[in-house]
């Protein structure tokens, strides 16, 4: 009755254009850091191109390159997930590295304690790590919930708690005496007992000499279905998404949101903690090391603002940053170019999704060509 | 009738005048060439409906929105403002309905704010003295050294009078400046306008009361819906001239209403408290009873604790002491600030058509479907063990979209997309359908086209002949009078009356509505009057 | 308190050099942190001064190392700092971009961006070292900046060494934590930059250029983090090493949180917390039972956090605008 003759059409329109503007920005994204990043590259008084060059050969040249970038990515589909979920309730958790932490102590606990077949004790070191990250997500969603403490204080203040837990657990003080989960009489760096069981390699050497990829992957998979099934098929994603887009609307509707957040960093928490069991259990030296986080908890954030915060998102964000990671260190040995580029691109490509009105005034000035479904968004906002 | 051939003070310059300007947002049009001309000594009205854009052409007079079109002209003389400093500098000063003040800083801090006595250092001393003597002139008591967040609203808009006068406006631009008054401090506030008034300065004064119109104006400018359809002298007019300029729609066609059939008591409100958010009583012990089958409005000007009302019987807000029951449950045993989570109210028998539908009625980037079952999505009907059954859905919202004749007819489009009486529609399709024993229908009808809240209204009155209690707020008189059984008075949290519809009309109501007596006559009404309370 | 005797933990509290290096430490988290109160007083949530930190030693070390010069060191740390800062504030506040993000990208671009050029400045030849005098110094070394003994008072039995034998940055940081409490609470500006972050529409109307002041804001923190980070690289280290602030710029975070978004609580916040680190740092040296916890007593600048910002022990409130972008053009 008041909508205009052949609206119909033009809400089904915009409607489309909607979810095909989805890949835009974080493409638009990627490609302004690796410009940017060539700049960097040219002024350090390098080679950008060669760099470049070197950086998708290290990632992608070869089963065995590919293998090592999958196996790098695991982490980040994980800790990725774990911040994409949470974003979904309108919480940013930048505390998947703490979860991630928090996920391997548990569940490097039990890996060295019970000493029990594979076949039990995964499932087991599963459980006891997503406990692990859902415990140290949950404790940053209730104080959200209950006590209004803004949760990218709590879980940036978690991860460094958690990142020292570890630290002690290992080596109760820097000079050298053992923590409580130490293995005793082991010289350089501390580490726990190796576990009793670990994941298995699920790429055969025929197809992959060496190949370490691990069945931390399927895990990874697994979570990301999981993530899928509970936010778009479960009254309780349903209700997770509602809070994170109208929490009002939600809480007339009778959700309980502060339930609703606690709940939703319990889950992000467990999804990153599972990150933290793969570490553990998928590679060498099958240990909770001091090192076994290069800052996969960070690097996730990344993960989910590239992946817009989707589950498919994420993984597919999560390889492109696994293949930036080996690549970057197959850079570094043969062309001499510090695999520190890594981290320039992972913030330039952050800030540039943040700072997404970069990207759409770009294209306004037609510096840069948008793609055309950004250009009919723009020229219809 | 028009004032440029009226002769008189109307032939002089005008102070401010606005020449077509244009106001686009995204492709919502604002102001649609909106002209008007203010002049000094003399009070201009700035009436029109909710919505009606007249926020939006004061933003552009003080320099806070820039036009897409048009022009400014101050004396005579054509200006564009960049930003409020402009306008500042240019004598304009406007009292915002949201006041622009900060709560932590005191009332000097926030009176010169941006005009300080000195650059460098703040020099406390000299702007707490410049606001006392300001305070003095204009007969605006206040404490410079006090607060703004421990004032008063009446003693806060002070603060912004002052703030203006600070910078020396000789153009004054009061928003909506009544809306949060008491009568008392209304007739404060207007003691205040007609002295500066008097002492030359020019006076635009935006509101939608008609009685404060033909109080303090000299001059009129009507807007409908972004455009001016009128200009009129307040000396040869009547408030019915402006209303019908104002409304446009008319009235509503009356809606056709049965007698009403009266079932057994469903909701019973005793002896209710509530708090606001500042922590004062919003809701003063009141007592509220509603049938089966009866629709009971509450009438009041905006703020006065009708908000705060419902979000406690929906169970989103503690109430300090008091019962409520529906149909013989209790629902909500008052003490020491015990609340039933909505889900159980919900589950109890109570929805509620919430007053601002994009803020709290809709999730506006679900799809209609979604939106369909907020609040139901744990139901058997559409989830099992927690997995939402999305075949169920999508048939069931279909049924709703066609029974409610939402357009675009489908389901499954975001609605966000919808106008905003489709999108109101989903609401009431949404809260229908869950068969309440109490519907809550708050503002129902607000910012809808005619034809839309005609809809509305007849749907809630096929609600009400289904036996079910409807609890109506709304600030629209002529809303209250078109579905209400019977009507109670809200003001100041509390109940000042409440009367079989039949009994009473719109010129009561309003009177006791603004706390029973009006601002212009001296005459009140004795509350106590057996005609006018409701014997219980 | 018996446990505690043989602990060391008395030796080492009665041991005037606790508190000697509790100051040392609390110098750069303060630096940062009262920066960081006047963006975010101002409305712009900064968790970016790791990063900008960082970026400061680098720069620090690369200038002083070149130009054979602590002083421009500092110079060129702080305008690194600066630098940062402006990136933020520019996408922050201009672009209205979420600042958390913005902040996000500015901590892994610093690190990223530091590790790079270090690689590429110093990989082969390994990080410079400090020139130790009287040693004359050669090309390479970096210039350090040494602390001041002020004579007489320097040996005041217990508080000489404490407050008279410290780096001068030191003294700078005390004279900024006063100067900045003073701009905020006693100056104009000060006035104007927390009503932007209090209610920024209300200091827009009041003909304030609140974008401007916002943006401007920013500065301060990334110039005195980059100083914080100067002073790591060339008063302290002596050299740069890839990520060496190791988190400093988020114990400042949340010291300028714990300290309620107030130069004086958030510097108060920062003795506390250096406190915490010098005496984690001391028990390594003595033997007994409390040194095995000492990587525990590492996690209380964080866990005290948390616990402010629960309200447990008076509730930490921002300014109501900070975190909020502002749109003059909106219709809100």
């Amino acid at each position: 009755m008041s909508l205009a003759p052949g609206s119909d059409d033009a809400l089904e329109r915009r409607f489309t254009y909607a979810r095909a503007s989805g890949l835009a920005i974080p493409v638009m994204s990627v490609l302004l850091a690796v410009l940017v990043g060539g700049v960097v590259i040219l002024v350090a008084g390098d080679n950008p191109l060669t760099a470049y060059w070197e950086l998708l050969k290290g990632a992608f040249g070869g089963s065995y390159n590919i293998s090592e970038t999958l196996v790098s990515s695991i982490p980040l589909m994980l800790t990725g997930l774990a911040v994409a979920f949470a974003f979904r309730s309108g919480l940013f958790n930048i505390g998947a590295e703490g979860q991630l932490f928090m996920g391997a102590i548990f569940s490097a606990f039990v890996g060295f304690k019970l000493n029990l077949p594979g076949i039990f004790l995964i499932p087991i070191a599963l459980a006891a790590g997503a406990l692990g990250g859902a415990v140290w997500g949950g404790i940053a969603g209730l104080l959200k919930a209950w006590r209004g403490a803004h949760e990218v204080i709590t879980t940036m203040m978690l991860n460094y708690t958690a990142i020292l837990i570890s630290q002690y657990l290992l080596e109760a003080s820097p000079t050298g005496t053992p923590g409580p989960m130490a293995q005793a009489n082991v010289l350089g760096s501390p580490q726990t007992p190796p576990m009793n069981a670990t994941l298995p390699v699920i790429l055969p050497s025929s197809l992959v000499q060496n190949g370490r990829l691990h069945a931390g992957l399927l895990v990874a998979l697994a979570a990301a279905v999981f993530f899928w099934f509970v936010l778009w098929r479960t009254s309780l994603g349903y209700k997770i998404r509602a809070v994170g887009l109208n929490p009002k609307a939600a809480a007339y509707g009778g959700i309980n949101v502060g339930w609703t957040i606690a709940l939703s960093m319990f889950i992000a928490g467990a999804f990153a903690g599972l990150g933290g069991m793969v570490s553990v259990y998928g590679v060498s030296p099958y240990a909770l090391t001091n090192s076994f986080s290069p800052g996969y908890g960070f690097d996730a954030i990344a993960v989910a603002l590239l992946g817009k915060t989707t589950a498919a998102g994420s993984i597919a964000a999560a390889i492109l940053f696994g293949a930036l990671v080996h690549g970057s260190t197959l850079m570094q040995a043969d062309a001499g170019i510090s695999s520190h580029l890594v981290e320039i691109l992972q913030g330039l490509i952050i800030f540039f999704i943040g700072a997404d009105a970069i990207v759409r005034a770009l294209g306004r000035r037609g510096l840069v060509r948008l793609p055309a479904v950004l250009q009919r968004e723009e020229a219809a906002a | 009738m028009s004032l440029n051939g009226s002769g008189g003070w109307a032939n002089g310059v005008p102070s401010i005048e606005a020449r077509e300007l244009v106001k686009r947002f995204g492709t919502f049009v604002a102001n649609d060439h909106v002209s008007l001309q203010a002049y000094a000594g003399k009070v201009l009205a700035v009436v029109g409906e909710n919505g009606a854009g007249k926020s939006t052409l004061m933003n552009m007079l003080s320099g806070l929105l820039q036009p897409d079109d048009g022009e400014i002209r101050l004396n005579g003389r054509p200006v564009r403002f960049k930003s409020p400093r402009d306008g500042i500098e240019a004598g304009i000063g406007m009292v915002h309905q949201h006041f622009m003040l900060i709560p932590p800083l005191t009332v000097a801090e926030n009176v010169v704010l941006g005009h300080e006595p000195s650059k460098g250092f703040f020099d406390r001393p000299a702007a707490e003295r410049k606001v006392a003597e300001l305070s003095e002139a204009f007969g605006l008591k206040l404490d410079p050294r006090h607060r703004v967040q421990s004032l008063s609203v009446g003693l806060q808009q002070r603060v912004e009078i002052l703030k203006i006068l600070y910078w020396g406006s000789e153009i004054l631009i009061f928003d909506e400046p009544t809306a949060v008054l008491t009568p008392q401090e209304t007739r404060e506030l207007f003691v205040v306008l007609r002295g500066l008034s008097q002492q030359g300065k020019t006076i635009i004064f935006i509101t939608h009361k008609l009685k404060e119109v033909m109080e303090i104006s000299d001059h009129i400018t009507v807007l409908r819906a972004g455009k001016v359809v009128g200009q009129l002298e307040t000396a040869s007019t009547s408030a019915q001239e402006i209303a019908s300029k104002m409304i446009g729609r008319d009235v509503l066609p009356e809606v056709h209403k049965e007698p009403p059939s009266f079932g057994e008591l469903a909701l019973v409100v005793r002896a209710l408290s509530i708090q606001s958010d500042l922590e004062t009583m919003a809701v003063r012990n009141i007592d509220l009873e509603i049938r089966a089958g009866e629709i009971l409005g509450i009438a009041g000007v905006e703020g006065n604790g009708q908000s705060e009302l419902v979000d406690t019987l929906i169970g989103l807000r503690p109430a300090s002491s008091g019962t409520v029951e529906l149909r013989g449950k209790s629902l909500l045993v008052g003490s020491s600030g015990l609340k039933t989570a909505p889900a159980r109210i919900r589950e109890a028998g109570v929805a509620c058509v919430p007053e601002d539908r994009r803020e709290r009625g809709l999730v506006l980037q679900y799809t209609v479907a979604d939106n369909l079952i907020l609040g139901m999505q744990d139901d058997a009907l559409f989830s099992q063990a927690g997995v939402l059954n999305r075949g169920k859905i999508r048939a069931w919202a279909q049924t709703l979209v066609k029974q409610f004749d939402v357009r675009p007819r489908r389901s499954d489009v975001p609605v966000g997309t919808l106008s905003g009486g489709n999108q109101q529609k989903v609401v009431l399709a949404r809260e229908f359908s869950e068969n309440p024993d109490l519907l809550i229908a708050a503002q129902p009808t607000r910012g809808l086209d005619i034809g839309a809240a005609q809809f509305v209204h007849e749907r809630l009155v096929e609600k009400r002949d289904t036996g079910t209690a409807i609890l109506l707020v709304s600030a629209e008189l002529d809303e209250i009078f078109a579905l209400s059984d019977r009507i109670a008075v809200i003001y100041e949290g509390q109940i000042m009356g409440v009367f079989p519809a039949s009994s009473v009309n719109e010129e009561e109501v309003g009177l006791l509505m603004t706390g029973g007596s009006t601002h212009a006559a001296e005459q009140s009404i004795d509350l106590s009057a057996p005609a006018l309370t409701q014997g219980t | 308190m018996s446990a505690f005797s043989d602990s060391g933990l008395w030796t080492t509290l009665a041991n005037a050099s606790l508190y000697q290096s509790t100051l040392r430490e609390a110098t750069p988290l303060s630096l940062a942190a009262v920066g960081a109160v006047i963006s975010e007083r101002s409305g712009v949530v900064n968790i970016a001064m790791e990063g900008m930190m960082l970026t400061g030693a680098f720069f620090a070390v690369f200038a002083d190392v070149h130009l054979h010069n602590a002083a421009l060191g500092l110079v060129a740390a702080m305008a690194a700092g600066g630098i940062m800062a402006g990136i933020h504030g520019y996408s922050a506040v201009w672009l209205r971009a979420n600042q958390i993000v913005s902040g996000m990208a500015i901590n892994l671009l610093a690190l990223g961006l530091t590790s790079y050029l270090a690689f590429s400045v110093y990989g082969t030849n390994g990080p410079p070292v400090p020139c130790v005098p009287p040693v004359p110094c050669s090309g390479n070394q970096v210039r350090t900046i040494p602390d001041w003994s002020i004579p007489g008072l320097n040996g005041i039995p217990g508080i000489g060494k404490v407050f008279f034998q410290q780096n001068p940055i030191f003294y700078l940081m005390l004279v900024l934590v006063i100067l900045i409490q003073i701009f905020l609470f006693r100056t104009t500006l000060g006035l104007r930059v927390r009503a932007a972050g209090e209610h920024p529409r209300a200091a827009d109307t009041a003909g304030i250029h609140v974008l401007r002041l916002r943006f401007l804001s920013v500065l301060p923190s990334g110039i005195l983090s980059g100083l914080a980070g100067g002073y790591l690289a060339l008063a302290i280290s002596g050299t740069f090493s890839d990520n060496m602030t190791s988190g400093r710029g988020f114990i400042a975070l949340a010291a300028m949180i714990f300290g309620k978004w107030n130069p004086f609580g958030a510097f108060g916040a920062c003795l506390l917390f250096g406190f915490g680190q010098a005496l984690y740092d001391n028990l390594q040296n003595t033997t007994g039972p409390l040194q095995d916890y000492s990587t525990l007593v590492a996690t209380l600048p964080y866990v005290l956090t948390i616990v402010a910002l629960a309200g447990f022990i008076g509730k930490a409130v921002p300014p109501a605008a900070d975190g909020i972008p502002y749109d003059p053009a909106s219709n809100a």
